[in-house]
């Protein structure tokens, strides 16, 4: 195959950046929404869906398209969280000797902020591909234990670790991180070491606000939506259908699993250095845990495996529905149970099955009987 | 004698102790059309798992030009140019009938993921591609029609059809069919006599078919390899094969005094 028919460069930069560039204004935009107006509970809402968009549609990468079993999410969302809280908080120390947020709307806070998000992508990323590792050889159940497993293991380390240093001069002399016993090498000592422990990672500055959700939200959906369009992104799905047939087609189907966790787990990071920085006060490592994990696997299941509307939606309706039935606090586990069970009686495949909502065949036969035509795909 | 695309030797793959195939031996000349015939549970479907790498020989040796298959995963084996259909069907069956088709094609893409991401040129320019060719080939094997419908929505002969389609999708030297006329009434078996005969000279593929439609094997074919109990008994060209009483014994068994 040639690539002749290579449109010209300005056409592909506009068609290939241009989407950022307007995310960015839309998000530019939500950030100036008047707090007063809408109200800060709603905005908090909002908040919180974003996050767990972030963390529905990666997921979905792993568990919808390429259809393997991932029951630790919420762990490289606590890698990432982590990650990126560490960088934040010490890394204001040594720049400015307080946890203070520094600038504004990106002001060198903001830039600090965005590169502890990257950083957290790319360790809970090397860890998405430790446990991608172990997906060459299991399926099903067996892979949803490792994932499970590498989820409790990610949760008692973080439990084990020192409290966080507050005093400035304590951090400004401990070294980022070191061998207590230095000969032996017996003990790892230095800040790394002093992510909070079971009390939880406090004090990190609430860096987090509508312009990060919406901008990250928004970029997380896209990149996952070109991936799944694009013919690599066919592959993933085709590894789902049939695995054999997949791979008799020549799809490296090892690699492209491993791809698979490395995108969901990247993402997932990114999506806890949000999380971080929008709880400021606490990040407990029993907040990510494994009922978290399954909270997302939830929303993908709900939405439909493999669709990102599905995955979306679900986010969102699953994140305002606690709080609507918070006046019916005692019956809000069994509402939401049974509105589960409901929806795997009536749709096992999920809201959307794989179908994108513009893709749903009785929405095309609706729109087609409308407008007297068949929609293009 | 047409230079050799593909030498077998001395196949061998036990189960246990069940010897599933057993000193095998095959040499297609390019662009040849040979079938693989046997009676149920002889061992051809082994063979072919054997010849696409989902297998590995316990010894023997498979050459495709002048590279050794042995050892290959099933993927490898695809890019070096042996695809295949299956016996069962094994479609994508929730992706449409073009997408099943670009999937095959994915392997020859020069781009990665980032460019996919990005919609870079080079992504642009090479899915255009990919998506003409797989719309040449959907109007060569008359399923241009359906191309935006899902797999497992197709008639059963359609699906089949797009199996074919798909495998030679990922532009391969030697195409293995297994049992590509299973299920269908007469009329469309005639059609599939001229469509296998079509893309061997159309594509310039070597096409070696499993069947157990006699009529269909004896009309296409050029040569007949037969195998029973994982060994070779008999080859040659239908003619031969017809008059062989090896051949009609292990189909018919033996005619006891």
């Amino acid at each position: 195959m040639n690539s002749n028919d290579k449109p010209p460069m300005w056409k592909w930069l506009l068609k290939g950046y241009g989407p950022f560039l307007i995310f960015f204004l839309i998000a530019l935009g939500v950030y100036h929404v008047p707090v007063a107006a809408v109200g800060e509970y709603n905005l908090k809402i909002y908040t919180m869906a974003c996050i767990a968009i972030v963390m529905a549609v990666s997921l979905n990468v792993v568990n919808g398209y390429t259809g393997q079993f991932s029951l630790g999410h919420a762990s490289f969302m606590a890698v990432g969280g982590y990650t990126s809280g560490f960088v934040t908080y010490y890394g204001s120390f040594k720049l400015w000797g307080d946890t203070q947020i520094h600038g504004g709307l990106l002001g060198s806070g903001d830039w600090l902020f965005f590169g502890s998000m990257i950083a957290g992508g790319l360790v809970a990323a090397a860890f998405g591909w430790l446990v991608g590792l172990p997906s060459l050889r299991l399926r099903g159940d067996y892979l949803a234990i490792v994932t499970l497993g590498f989820g409790e293991i990610v949760r008692v380390i973080l439990q084990r670790s020192s409290r966080v240093i507050y005093d400035a001069e304590k951090v400004a002399e401990t070294p980022v991180i070191s061998f207590v016993n230095a000969e032996k090498k017996t003990e790892l000592g230095g800040l790394v070491t002093h992510i909070g422990g079971t009390i939880g990672f406090d004090g990190l500055p609430k860096y987090t606000n509508l312009f990060w959700v919406t901008f990250v939200a928004l970029a997380v959906i896209f990149v996952c939506y070109r991936l799944k369009a694009s013919i690599h992104g066919r592959a993933f799905i085709a590894i789902r259908e049939n695995e054999i047939a997949a791979e008799a087609m020549g799809v490296n189907t090892t690699k492209y699993k491993v791809r698979a966790f490395v995108i969901a787990a990247f993402f997932a990071g990114i999506g806890g250095a949000l999380f971080a920085h929008e709880q400021a006060t606490l990040l407990n490592p029993r907040e990510l845990g494994f009922q978290r994990s399954l909270d997302y696997v939830i929303m993908v299941v709900l939405g439909g495996m493999g669709s990102i509307s599905g995955s979306i939606l679900a986010a969102i309706g699953l994140t305002i529905l606690p709080e609507l039935l918070r006046s019916v606090e005692q019956f809000r586990m069994i509402v939401y149970a049974l509105l589960l069970i409901i929806v795997m009686i009536w749709r096992p495949q999920g809201l959307f099955g794989i179908y994108e909502i513009w893709e749903l065949p009785w929405l095309r036969r609706l729109v087609g009987r409308i407008f007297g035509r068949r929609p293009k795909q | 004698m047409s230079e050799t695309l593909l030498q077998v030797r001395d196949l061998s793959l036990a189960f246990g102790g069940l010897k599933a195939v057993d000193g095998f031996q095959l040499t297609l000349p390019k662009g040849s059309l040979q079938a693989l015939i046997g009676p149920n549970g002889a061992g051809k479907t082994t063979i072919f798992n054997l010849l696409t790498g989902v297998y590995r020989p316990d010894s023997g040796e498979i050459r495709l030009g002048d590279r050794s298959l042995v050892g290959l995963r099933p993927f490898q084996v695809a890019r070096a140019g042996v695809s295949r259909t299956f016996q069962n069907i094994r479609l994508f069956s929730d992706l449409t009938v073009m997408d099943n088709i670009l999937v095959a094609t994915q392997m020859r893409l020069r781009h990665g993921l980032f460019a996919a991401v990005f919609r870079t040129g080079h992504h642009l320019g090479e899915e255009a591609a990919a998506h003409r060719y797989a719309e040449e080939l959907l109007e060569v094997m008359d399923l241009r029609g359906q191309a935006s419908e899902y797999a497992r929505n197709l008639p059963y002969g359609h699906q089949r059809r797009l199996e074919i389609a798909r495998a030679l999708a990922t532009q391969p030297q030697l195409l293995l069919l297994d049992e590509p006329a299973a299920g269908m009434n007469t009329g469309e078996k005639r059609e599939l006599e001229t469509l296998i005969r079509d893309i061997r000279d159309r594509f310039k593929v070597t096409i070696l078919l499993i069947e157990h439609d006699m009529s269909l094997v004896m009309n296409v074919c050029e040569r007949i390899t037969v195998v029973d109990h994982g060994v070779v008994i008999a080859e040659g060209e239908p003619e031969e094969i017809r008059a062989n009483p090896r051949v009609i014994e292990a189909y018919l068994g033996t005619n006891e005094e």
